[in-house]
């Protein structure tokens, strides 16, 4: 061993050692950017990578398939069933209208905000170690994708873009606690922060917290982003699922289904572009 | 030189193997978790490597291997690039200093190295975000079954590389 430590090798080990803990400090430090080598392996990998999602959704269509198949006589009876439910639900028909007025309105992102520029992305891995669901993404600095920028489906917000490549980017979810964005109930204008913890990201709710004691927040409740922070204002992030009392500030916190299946996504939006970005300071980097 | 091809075509191989095991491991469809418990594949076959080559090429392998990873992994930058490699250089000097070249030091090793990985992995991800009650929970429900899932999986990575090593190096043992 002490052989070992006078060796060149064990020279050379160190001098690597140094240079990758000296890049990726510098890179950390600046922000902005993946750490020049992991920038490099990520384009290297970006071609397999992209073959391999291909193949894997190839699997996953296949699998759904099949199971499908087996399951069609099952799912006859179960519709034949359905049809009579729905014919009850009828009389339920003009509320539906009206939530789905709701949606539309929300679902025209694009339409209602003429100021947003998209880029759209696939998914091309995905850290099944991280209980938040964080991804990356097949678009980098070159499809104009910064730091910061929000990450939608037309569903709802999705999270936003943690570390940038040259071809790929890395996306924190709303479920993790890293995230913080201003958010309001849509039906009493409450507002309050979105942000996620260990325990409901296992469920894949995140949490509506400090809200105040008076606040009129309902089961049900849709809570959308109020403009502050990195996020454009007015976008969906999730229906009130549960309501309960933080138990070290006395506020009030909701239980948020995010509108976003954020498991089983594929592919998403980016917004590069929208009125009012880097309008608030973010860490002093934006 | 037949010496020097067969590295080659040793080493092409064990990257095409971290390169499939990368993408099984960062891929939602393959999945091979049990309940909460996620091998660290990579680290599994990294640590079968390491208990055959030299100190530098077990680092650099480490190093390699863990900056495919952070390009897609959920942990901080450089996070698994420079554990990776000083894991791999561990797992080298321990086999060729302290234990013997076999399947259960070859465990032992995995299980040591993971459970650093694992718990170097807590402290950076969730340590300072986490309460009590859910970190204790994660160590509890996750980490450890993932030290012990990785630990049982190294195994036969362990008898791949010693057929290989055999077959290439013919002089092992």
């Amino acid at each position: 061993m002490r052989f070992f430590l006078r060796s060149r090798q064990f020279k050379i080990i160190v001098a690597i050692f140094c240079a990758v803990v000296l890049l990726t400090v510098s890179f950390v430090l600046v922000g902005k950017r993946m750490s020049p080598q992991t920038d490099i392996a990520s384009t290297i990998s970006a071609p397999f990578r992209n073959l391999f999602t291909s193949i894997s959704n190839i699997v996953t269509d296949f699998v759904d398939n099949y199971n499908s198949g087996s399951k069609l006589s099952l799912e006859n009876a179960e519709l034949k069933a359905e049809i009579d439910t729905l014919r009850g639900q009828l009389a339920d028909m003009q509320q539906i209208t009206e939530q789905n007025n709701f949606y539309k309105e929300y679902l025209g992102i694009k339409e209602n905000n003429p100021d947003f520029v998209f880029t759209d992305a696939a998914i091309i891995a995905r850290d099944n170690d991280d209980p938040y669901g964080s991804f990356t993404i097949n678009r980098g600095s070159t499809s104009d994708i910064a730091k910061y920028d929000p990450v939608i489906t037309d569903a709802g917000i999705v999270g936003y873009v943690t570390e940038v490549g040259l071809t790929s980017c890395k996306v924190t979810t709303i479920l993790s606690p890293d995230i913080t964005l201003g958010a309001l109930d849509n039906r009493t204008q409450d507002s309050g922060i979105v942000t996620g913890s260990l325990s409901f990201a296992e469920k894949g709710f995140c949490s509506f917290a400090n809200l105040a004691r008076s606040c009129g927040v309902a089961v049900g409740d849709y809570v959308i982003t109020s403009g502050e922070g990195i996020f454009p204002e007015g976008l969906l992030v999730g229906s009130v699922n549960n309501i309960g009392i933080d138990e070290n500030n006395n506020s009030i916190y909701a239980e948020i289904k995010p509108f976003a299946e954020i498991s089983e996504l594929r592919s998403v939006m980016v917004i590069t572009s929208f009125e009012g970005q880097g309008g608030i300071d973010i860490g002093g980097e934006k | 030189m037949k010496s020097r091809k067969n590295i080659f075509i040793l080493r092409l191989i064990n990257i095409l193997l971290f390169f499939v095991l990368i993408f099984i491991q960062y891929n939602s469809v393959f999945s091979i978790k049990i309940m909460h418990a996620n091998p660290m594949l990579p680290l599994a076959l990294l640590i079968a490597v390491c208990m055959f080559c030299s100190e530098l090429t077990a680092a650099i392998s480490g190093l390699i291997v863990g900056i495919f990873i952070d390009s897609v992994a959920a942990t901080p930058q450089g996070f698994n690039a420079i554990t990776l490699m000083v894991l791999g250089l561990a797992a080298a000097l321990i086999i060729r200093h302290l234990f013997n070249n076999n399947v259960f030091s070859s465990v032992a090793l995995c299980a040591l190295c993971t459970s650093v990985y694992f718990l170097l992995r807590f402290i950076f991800m969730f340590a300072f975000s986490s309460s009590l009650t859910e970190s204790l929970t994660y160590l509890m429900r996750t980490a450890f079954p993932s030290v012990l899932y990785t630990a049982a999986l190294t195994i036969p990575f362990y008898y791949l590389e010693r057929a290989l090593y055999n077959k290439f190096f013919k002089s092992y043992n």
